[in-house]
């Protein structure tokens, strides 16, 4: 069931018109059965591995809380990890293990049998687990108390508005939610309907009017000029922006009508300074997951400067295949991982190695940095984007030829335009959740509501027939 | 204003948002002609007033006529007529004067792709093929928008100038008017922006405001456009359209003409109809010129689909419509009158279930529905004996001549 479909404007309107007269318990219970239509609404079956997940990590989470030595500890722990990256493994990377595995062993003139599954991938089955491993993992290391009421614990776990792509909840924020009476006030009603129309701007008017562009020159970049390849690169990077950033902004807004406050996954993130920055920016709750219970797990910055680096690279390679079980999506990782190598290397930190000259005024430099970093991640998208990393490297080598760069289109320019001034405002008005009191950030705020209302509108009837699919469903 | 108002926050917010929603619609408009463009209509500036017919197109204008299938010159002579220049009629020479509205006019077509140049080359083509020694000319004396009442007015207008053997009558099944002697046409900025009665209607009418802002609309914002032709276009007006059908047993679309029992409305316009013709038929007949009416089918009465689909938005069954009602009437007042008719709704019916015969949004003919119209016609031409077949010298017939 698809955000930007007429059957989720049926589901929300009766969610919504049946949870507010509900008491605690009694919400938790509506939630959980409507978690699961909306999830079952894809495949029904689906709900049977959302099921298993749940109860075997509420199982594991009672187990390591009451394990008296550290090694039942750690045995409960691996049991909920071996299952979640079981589930990850057999249904997202067994194909390309077996894949890759083949094609090494025919380098070696080897004609090898593998088995291949024929097996779909389960929408957001990338999110929840990540998210149950976390909640087992802060249990392990003693930062949270398992849960002990079943019900609120699948409501953790399956929550609808995020289930299928983030923001990555923890429980120690998303839990004491649930256990609790919700407010709902008109305060939230409103600044959740904001958050949920500037999602489908940033979805339908943005994103969904950039994807005809971006599949038009993605699928044949040799035959397009430099201008044309540009333009696509640009397009894609406000597409999965606007896409993605608009998909976390109606979960928000819709959890936000339902008396929950989801984490934050993007901060204006292409106006950041440097790549660092970026990550700190774009996709937080994936960023900080892989921070906190990977990049730490493998000891983080605490054992030298090349185990740093080394950490940093593994840690981006495994962030890029969480994406998908493809080798473009890993040396996107990868790529991403030396970036952030060479930043602390040369140019982070109060050691850095090197820094702008002191004549250069502060504005212009951070717009220097702004506009380096934009550009590093722009190409990088590539990467993503394509199918294969030779069609990438086609795709790099003739979008560096700079031929006919007038074919570059000044409409993927405004929308990049519109995306960028949207985070200006939300910079400007200093909240994320649109919940604010001060009057002229409200009249502004009004104003560009209206706005997006008119631009959002026009583009869902221009796309009527065509529902676009949010692109980290995939993931 | 506190005073006026006092402090109430409703006013406040009314106050904001009438302010507000004009800026909004600007930059939806910005957005839409940026990152979704439409093509908005062509402002042609092609028709002025004209004491006769009501209007007719500017001598000497030369505009483009753009839409969603089509960009094509319209070329006006030197007398307002969309054709080429003519001389004096010569001695052998068989002259057509083709009258009727968009669809004899050839709207979205270039000239040469015309009804009337596809008839002449027909006719002239099958009468070579028998040895028929005679020129024919097909003069296109149409124009968008015309009705009946037009036709009658075109003859008495251009008759004198042309000397025509024979006179086509384009017909459509929605030529029906209702109502409109003694109309009179407000043009504007070469536009028929409204067509209203004397003393009973005058460009002031809030109607014709309407028009004028939609007009404007249509002229100069993509925001509109978009709007328009999704409404226009999607399958969500033929839902409303039931829904009002149900409750409200108001709309009928284009089906009118078609719907049984026939709507007194429809009655009365085709009685207004037939008044016209028989008007022109008088004048013809004293003239000496043959009359011929060429009954234009709508798509729905070609393509299943589109009558299917017009039923669905009408929110009507088959069972209540006879599609070939309008034709029935028109052969019987032709009949009646002695007016021979042309009926090409067959050669289109089989032409079109193998290549589209109209456009797709628009609903006109295409070129290739106008080519498989004209050779159709030139046919039926020759097996009836209508001239130059029956006698290459101009026809005498009153109104008692033998029905064809």
């Amino acid at each position: 069931m698809l955000f930007n479909s007429l059957i989720f404007i049926l589901f929300i309107s009766i969610v919504l018109l049946i949870y507010p007269r509900l008491r605690l318990r009694q919400q938790n219970l509506f939630l959980l059965a409507a978690n699961y239509f909306f999830y079952g609404w894809w495949d029904w079956r689906f709900n049977i591995l959302l099921f298993a997940s749940t109860l075997v990590d509420f199982i594991t989470g009672q187990k390591i809380h009451k394990s008296d030595t550290e090694k039942h500890k750690k045995r409960w722990l691996l049991v909920s990890i071996a299952f979640n990256l079981g589930l990850l493994c057999s249904f997202k990377y067994f194909n390309f293990f077996m894949d890759s595995t083949a094609a090494l062993l025919q380098s070696f003139a080897l004609e090898p049998h593998l088995p291949v599954l024929r097996i779909i991938l389960p929408v957001g089955l990338s999110f929840y687990t990540f998210q149950s491993m976390g909640y087992i993992i802060d249990i392990y290391r003693g930062r949270l108390a398992p849960e002990t009421n079943f019900v609120d614990y699948a409501v953790f776990v399956s929550f609808f508005p995020q289930l299928v792509a983030g923001p990555i909840e923890r429980g120690g924020h998303l839990l004491p939610q649930i256990r609790s009476k919700r407010e709902l006030t008109r305060g939230k009603m409103i600044a959740g309907l904001n958050l949920v129309l500037l999602g489908f701007f940033k979805k339908v008017a943005i994103a969904d009017t950039l994807a005809p562009v971006v599949d038009n020159i993605f699928a044949m970049p040799d035959v397009m000029s430099s201008g044309q390849l540009w333009t696509g690169v640009y397009a894609f990077t406000f597409q999965i922006y606007g896409d993605f950033s608009g998909y976390t902004d109606i979960a928000r807004g819709i959890a936000l009508i339902l008396g929950f406050e989801l984490i934050e996954n993007f901060n204006a993130p292409y106006l950041s300074r440097n790549i660092t920055e970026f990550w700190r920016r774009w996709h937080i709750s994936l960023s900080t997951w892989l921070r906190d219970y990977l990049y730490v797990a493998l000891g983080g910055n605490r054992c030298g400067r090349e185990r740093t680096y080394a950490n940093l690279m593994i840690t981006m390679f495994l962030g890029g295949l969480w994406h998908g079980a493809a080798w473009h999506y890993a040396i996107w990782g990868v790529l991403h991982g030396i970036y952030l190598a060479v930043h602390r290397m040369f140019l982070g930190g109060e050691k850095a190695s090197l820094s702008w000259p002191r004549t250069i005024p502060g504005w212009a430099a951070d717009t220097a940095k702004i506009i380096f970093t934009f550009h590093l991640v722009a190409l990088t998208w590539i990467l993503f984007r394509t199918d294969s990393v030779s069609n990438a490297l086609v795709y790099m080598e003739r979008l560096f030829l700079f031929q006919n760069m007038v074919d570059l289109q000044a409409s993927v320019i405004f929308a990049a335009c519109l995306l960028i001034a949207l985070d200006g405002v939300q910079v400007w008005s200093g909240s994320h959740t649109w919940l604010t009191d001060r009057h002229g950030v409200k009249i502004t705020r009004y104003a560009v509501a209206q706005l997006m209302f008119v631009c959002t509108l026009a583009a869902a009837i221009a796309h009527f027939n065509k529902i676009t699919p949010f692109i980290y469903f995939q993931f | 204003m506190r005073a006026l108002f006092g402090n109430s926050v409703w006013v406040k917010r009314l106050l904001l948002f009438a302010i507000l929603t004009p800026l909004s619609l600007l930059g939806g408009e910005l957005f839409t002609r940026i990152l979704l463009p439409q093509n908005v209509d062509p402002k042609m500036n092609i028709f002025r007033a004209d004491p006769v017919v009501g209007y007719i197109y500017e001598p000497y204008a030369e505009k483009r006529e753009k839409g969603r299938e089509y960009n094509v010159l319209y070329q006006i002579n030197s007398i307002g007529l969309r054709d080429r220049e003519y001389s004096g009629k010569e001695k052998g020479l068989v002259r057509f004067l083709l009258l009727g509205d968009s669809f004899s006019v050839s709207h979205g077509l270039a000239i040469e792709e015309s009804l009337s140049r596809q008839l002449e080359g027909a006719l002239q083509a099958i009468a070579g093929s028998d040895k028929i020694r005679a020129k024919i000319e097909v003069v296109n004396a149409a124009a968008g928008g015309y009705s009946p009442y037009n036709y009658w007015k075109a003859y008495r207008r251009w008759a004198d100038v042309f000397n025509p053997d024979v006179v086509v009558v384009g017909l459509s099944p929605d030529d029906h008017d209702c109502d409109n002697e003694y109309l009179s046409y407000y043009i504007e900025e070469g536009e028929t922006l409204a067509v209203y009665q004397d003393g009973k209607g005058s460009r002031k009418l809030w109607g014709n405001d309407l028009l004028r802002l939609r007009k404007w609309l249509s002229w100069n914002s993509e925001l509109y456009i978009l709007l328009r032709n999704f409404l226009y276009y999607n399958d969500i007006v033929g839902t409303v359209s039931l829904w009002l059908d149900t409750h409200q047993d108001i709309h009928y679309g284009q089906l009118e003409p078609y719907l049984v029992p026939q709507t007194e409305k429809m009655s009365k316009a085709w009685e207004k109809t037939f008044s016209y013709l028989r008007s022109l038929h008088d004048e013809t007949a004293a003239d000496g010129v043959v009359l011929v009416v060429l009954p234009i089918p709508l798509k729905l009465e070609i393509s299943s689909q589109e009558f299917e689909r017009e039923l669905k938005a009408g929110g009507r069954t088959p069972e209540e419509m006879d599609i070939d009602q309008p034709l029935n009437g028109i052969s019987a007042f032709c009949s009646a009158e002695a007016i021979a008719v042309l009926d090409p709704r067959p050669a289109l019916r089989k032409r079109h279930a193998e290549m589209p015969c109209y456009f797709v949004y628009d609903g006109h003919w295409n070129a290739e529905g106008i080519r498989s119209v004209a050779a159709h016609l030139a046919e039926q031409w020759r097996n009836l004996g209508l001239p130059p077949w029956q006698n290459t010298s101009r026809q005498k017939q009153g109104r008692d001549a033998p029905t064809r």
